[in-house]
């Protein structure tokens, strides 16, 4: 798979729930207007930042649960995290970035609470085995049989596997996600393919069926 | 049978135009950390309460075993022997 540079792809999501503000420094300006007041104490200034990257939020915990109440847990828990660190918010990254950190840790780690023994399933292989030809994928369908393939990986593998493949982040964004180091990235995705392309073997994947 | 990461490939690319779900949580979120803020609120009050149990313990202990001394007879005897001395 090609990594390219498109952390911007990710971005965008914010982006697109704040057009109607005008440009992105300006949403910046926005934001950092907001923080000020949130810290000293403005809660109604806090309200405006969760209803500005909400959507964003929303669109990226889709990548950790396809459950829409659960859903609603994370992006919570998100904005609750944040409000919690948001003294510790330096305005060295775009409050946005600094919330999708918040929110890959947030989704990771209910990944490592509900991971228990897993294994990809030979239903999501034979998933992975229908042939579309020419015709076009259906995206929830195309992100439904990722996201069941990448269940069946241990939390790390899996982070690393949603990070490239769904959102086509390189090496250098994933770590400024996840805090790992380059090194470790590019090590973590080596692995995670492997295994991915080793447990679909055994899952049956490339055997036809009786 | 087409390698596995290249079909991967193939739905990641599809799966990024997935239209998902969105959520309204700001209502959610501002109760939450209004609860928060009380409940950090109330730290100081609870150290306090902390300090004082402390501290009233530390005096119950120290007022029984003066308690103690004073009401042991030997020492009411040695009491009485010092005072014969002077």
């Amino acid at each position: 798979m090609d990594a390219v540079a498109t952390w911007e792809t990710l971005m965008s999501f914010a982006e697109a729930s704040t057009t109607n503000m005008g440009s992105e420094s300006g949403v910046a300006e926005i934001d950092s207007r907001d923080i000020a007041v949130a810290l000293d104490g403005g809660q109604d200034a806090y309200g405006r930042l969760v209803r500005r990257h909400q959507d964003a939020v929303s669109k990226w915990m889709w990548r950790f649960t396809r459950d829409r109440v659960i859903l609603e847990e994370l992006v919570q828990d998100v904005f609750v995290e944040a409000w919690v660190s948001l003294s510790r918010f330096k305005g060295e990254s775009a409050f946005k970035t600094w919330l999708f950190t918040i929110a890959t840790r947030v989704g990771y780690k209910y990944w490592r609470k509900k991971a228990k023994d897993v294994a990809i399933t030979t239903e999501a292989a034979n998933r992975l085995m229908i042939d579309h030809g020419e015709k076009e994928i259906n995206p929830s369908e195309a992100a439904e049989v990722l996201y069941g393939l990448f269940s069946g990986l241990p939390p790390r593998d899996r982070l690393v596997l949603t990070l490239m493949y769904f959102e086509e982040m390189d090496t250098k964004d994933i770590a400024r996600m996840t805090g790992w180091t380059r090194s470790m990235v590019k090590v973590q995705a080596y692995r995670a393919r492997n295994k991915l392309r080793k447990s679909l073997e055994r899952a049956g994947y490339g055997k036809e069926k009786e | 049978m087409t390698d596995p990461l290249t079909k991967i490939d193939k739905l990641a690319k599809a799966s990024r135009l997935e239209e998902t779900p969105s959520v309204d949580v700001s209502s959610r979120v501002l109760t939450s950390i209004r609860g928060h803020e009380t409940a950090y609120g109330y730290a100081p009050l609870q150290w306090i309460a902390v300090g004082a149990t402390v501290a009233a313990t530390a005096m119950s202990v120290s007022i029984v075993s003066l308690y103690e001394t004073w009401s042991d007879p030997l020492n009411t005897l040695f009491l009485d022997l010092f005072w014969e001395l002077l």
